[in-house]
């Protein structure tokens, strides 16, 4: 009898322990997890294998990261972003622990046609950090980004031509006379080729364009009347790719000396322009840049809102651009700065950075890279070795 | 004493003699193995070279031979993306997966050293079926179709307005082939909907955005080694540089291109994961008819039942108890994702019951207060007949049930609002990390559709650019 008492308790207890134990792990956790984050189902917190804290610390974490978006064009994409991954390698290869510790920093890039771009960006609403646009130099150099009183810098980049090609097939163009296309395009049966030259085919001239260009503005500014018809690539690298489809296909797009090594194979001619009565050509390359007609020439800027929560990071980003100007450019297939331009436009960032300087506070990125600018200052020892 | 030091001394001798012997032994080959280490680095890269200017002659003219010959081009074509309200947070995604590389880059990697996975654990991938592989110009081009059952940890708070992301990464199933997932590219990655995805016909959502992102996840354990390691690396900038103002740029000061991956080359230790993103938003015209219809009729039925005059009171009652059961079991089993929480379509539900039990209060006032009519005529009370009464406490009523339907419809606005850039926006796209940095390139719903590479564009098309 006592035997079956003292078996009846220990059953008692080790039930209870049983229970207690429970309670203390899957149950209550769930319950716990649905308590205090609302946007986590009981369903989702019993399937994940995360546990209870680290679902709450990354829930309050994500929230608190910092994140910038800025808004550009097609065009400058690749540029961006190719070139935002490498900035964070570097910062990253020069920061130590106690540096990298607590923050994370994700980076949006938004599309929008440059113009669009603008308009959003300057809006006084506007939540984004910064924008890329490709402009027409002398515009921006006339009017201050975002217009009289904005808290916006301008900081240019590089640049982009604008260029005419034709496909290989196309053995009789060697040149194009811009004066005589925009006086073959007054026609009202469309322009031919002979217009242009007396010994080229009577053949109508077949327009190509990119949309990711606005080609109808350019063509208006050499004073070429747009074409009733004309084919649309989505791209400007499928406008090349399909240049090929006709012999007498004539394509206006962005172009760069690269460009043909990049699409592996001259499938295609860039033609020369002949700019004067004279006869004398400008190719589209980076050393005819002051040469080649203005108007096909666009910069590429980066408008930074110094009043942004994050604009430091932007700044950081674009002082990384300009100090590896003409590696970044180069790769990307955009013509880098002028070596004058290049020291005006990081003085002036520079200015800006002394007004606003990277503090214990800041983004975890921007203190990154001001170390990794700090390791690679020289000192005057080390000049004085050389 | 003498001799004995004398021994130990030669001893001495001797182990010294054969420490260095075994120094010098092992030494030699591990110095000679780093000699061809090196040497073999130097070669793999100038063959990487080599097999890139087959394709891109001026590569060298432009620096960008290395970055040119690693770089790899993706693109997801997704088929199908589904889920059910039984295992809410779970997705389906089905489709094809393309990669093009130059397989000199990446000697001995193959396309099965990928996998698709997501953030959560519970995630299932069916590995890659129908693969197709051809070589064009030295590169490769591979594509594979694809299943993967996404799990994530979301809210349906505001079902059925609800918004979801749903993550796929692309992982290593090998920690040496890290580095090719680094290099694909994000501008080209092309991410693109069947236009049936798009246009509903077998998803029970449209996706809004895609974004295309990279992450670096700075690996704290080995950030000291690399800040060494870094403060050593920069000397052929620092040599470059000639005052603080000038450009810390190689290319820039040697007037010879520099390539970027060797100015930042990528480390052993770093992880770059790549991953897509699809911003969902429920089809809210196809959940709200699964709604709304029997809760419109539900509330039809019962306000008609209650305010019909020749009804009695117990024939109200009954249809008030009849339709509160039905009501009940279309919130609590039917049309509701299967979680453990309230959502928005369970607050109507419960808006429905209040208003057929102010409905039951009102008319029990009813009852009771014109059961003793005659007496209150008898002592000389002013009182209007039933029948308008009846018709000023329906009016009252259905305008009460109206502005509760335009309050919940102003709250449904609200719910289908995109998130708000950057924070909701980005924050949701994130993986919730709270060291490091990410990219992310944004593809809006415009940009999903298979794109048309060239359009004729007939006389009179004014496009606006």
């Amino acid at each position: 009898m006592p035997r079956t008492a003292g078996s009846r308790l220990a059953s008692i207890m080790a039930a209870t322990a049983l229970t207690m134990v429970s309670a203390a792990t899957g149950c209550r956790s769930t319950d716990q997890l649905v308590a205090i984050n609302p946007f986590l189902s009981r369903q989702s917190a019993e399937n994940s294998d995360l546990n209870l804290a680290e679902i709450q610390a990354s829930y309050d974490q994500s929230l608190s990261n910092d994140h910038l978006a800025v808004l550009g064009s097609q065009l400058t994409r690749e540029l961006i972003l190719n070139n935002y991954i490498r900035f964070m390698m570097a910062s990253r290869a020069s920061a130590t622990p106690d540096i990298l510790q607590g923050n994370f920093t994700s980076f949006g890039y938004f599309n929008a046609p440059s113009k669009t771009a603008r308009n959003e960006y300057c809006k006084s609403t506007s939540k984004f950090a910064g924008a890329v646009l490709i402009g027409n130099i002398k515009n921006e150099a006339q009017s201050p980004p975002c217009g009289p009183g904005s808290s916006t810098i301008r900081i240019p980049l590089g640049y982009s031509l604008r260029g005419f090609a034709v496909p290989s097939a196309n053995r009789f163009a060697q040149r194009l006379d811009l004066a005589a296309l925009a006086r073959a395009s007054q026609k009202p049966d469309g322009a031919r080729w002979s217009d242009l030259d007396p010994s080229w085919p009577k053949r109508r001239i077949r327009w190509l364009f990119s949309s990711q260009a606005d080609f109808l503005a350019d063509l208006r500014s050499v004073g070429i009347k747009p074409p009733a018809r004309y084919q649309l690539a989505a791209t400007y690298l499928s406008a090349y790719q399909n240049l090929g489809n006709h012999p007498d296909n004539l394509l206006l797009a962005p172009t760069n000396p690269g460009l043909s090594a990049t699409l592996e194979g001259a499938r295609f001619r860039i033609l020369p322009l002949q700019t004067g009565p004279e006869g004398r050509t400008v190719a589209a390359t980076a050393d005819n840049l002051q040469t080649y007609p203005a108007q096909l020439v666009k910069g590429l800027y980066l408008y930074l809102n110094t009043k942004s929560a994050n604009s430091c990071i932007i700044a950081s980003f674009a002082d990384f651009m300009l100090n590896y100007n003409a590696t970044l450019m180069n790769e990307n297939n955009a013509i880098p700065l002028p070596p004058a331009q290049l020291r005006a436009a990081s003085l002036a960032l520079q200015n800006q950075q002394r007004s606003a300087p990277i503090g214990a506070n800041s983004p975890t990125l921007c203190k990154a890279y001001a170390e990794y600018t700090k390791r690679n200052q020289h000192t005057p020892q080390q000049a004085n070795n050389r | 004493m003498n001799r004995f030091s004398r021994r130990q001394l030669v001893q001495f001798v001797v182990c010294i003699a054969l420490t260095l012997l075994l120094a010098v032994r092992f030494a030699e080959p591990s110095s000679a193995q780093a000699r061809t280490e090196t040497s073999g680095a130097v070669a793999s890269q100038q063959a990487i070279i080599a097999a890139t200017k087959q394709i891109d002659p001026e590569c060298d003219r432009f620096g960008r031979c290395l970055v040119n010959a690693k770089m790899v081009f993706a693109s997801l074509d997704v088929e199908r993306l589904t889920s059910s309200l039984d295992q809410p947070n779970n997705y389906t995604i089905s489709g094809w997966f393309s990669l093009n590389w130059l397989p000199a880059a990446y000697p001995g990697w193959q396309p099965s050293n990928l996998a698709l996975g997501c953030r959560s654990s519970g995630c299932r991938f069916s590995g890659w079926r129908d693969n197709f592989t051809e070589e064009i110009s030295g590169r490769r081009f591979w594509t594979a179709r694809f299943e993967l059952e996404a799990q994530e940890a979301d809210s349906f708070f505001a079902y059925p307005f609800d918004q979801h992301w749903v993550k796929v990464l692309i992982q290593s199933t090998t920690p040496s082939t890290d580095e090719f997932i680094h290099y694909i590219d994000l501008n080209s990655f092309s991410v693109e909907l069947a236009p049936s995805l798009m246009q509903g016909r077998n998803s029970n959502f449209k996706v809004n955005y895609a974004t295309v992102g990279q992450q670096a996840d700075f690996f704290l354990r080995n950030a000291s080694n690399k800040a060494v390691e870094a403060g050593a690396a920069p000397q052929q900038q620092r040599d470059s540089k000639s005052s603080q103002n000038a450009s810390t740029d190689p290319s820039e000061a040697s007037g010879k291109p520099v390539e970027s991956d060797l100015i930042f080359p990528v480390s052993n230790d770093e992880y770059i994961s790549t991953s897509i993103s699809f911003h969902l938003v429920r089809r809210t015209p196809a959940a709200l008819l699964m709604i709304v219809t029997p809760m419109l009729l539900i509330l039809f039925n019962t306000i008609m039942a209650f305010h019909w005059r020749e009804n009695s009171p117990a024939s109200r009652f009954g249809s008030s108890g009849l339709l509160t059961t039905v009501s009940l079991f279309f919130a609590s089993r039917v049309f509701r994702p299967d979680v453990d929480q309230l959502v928005f379509s369970d607050v109507w539900f419960i808006v429905v019951f209040i208003v057929i039990t102010i409905n039951n209060v009102i008319l029990v006032w009813l009852f009771r207060f014109y059961k003793h009519r005659s007496e209150l005529k008898r002592v000389g009370t002013t009182i209007p007949p039933a029948w308008k009464t009846e018709n000023r406490l329906s009016l009252i009523s259905g305008s009460a049930v109206i502005g509760v339907i335009t309050a919940l419809f102003l709250i449904s606005l609200t719910m289908l609002r995109a998130p708000a850039i950057p924070i909701a926006f980005l924050a949701g796209n994130s993986n919730h990390d709270d060291v490091g940095a990410s990219v992310v390139k944004v593809i809006e719903r415009h940009e999903l559709l298979p794109s048309e590479y060239l359009i004729n564009m007939p006389p009179g098309s004014q496009r606006q650019d």
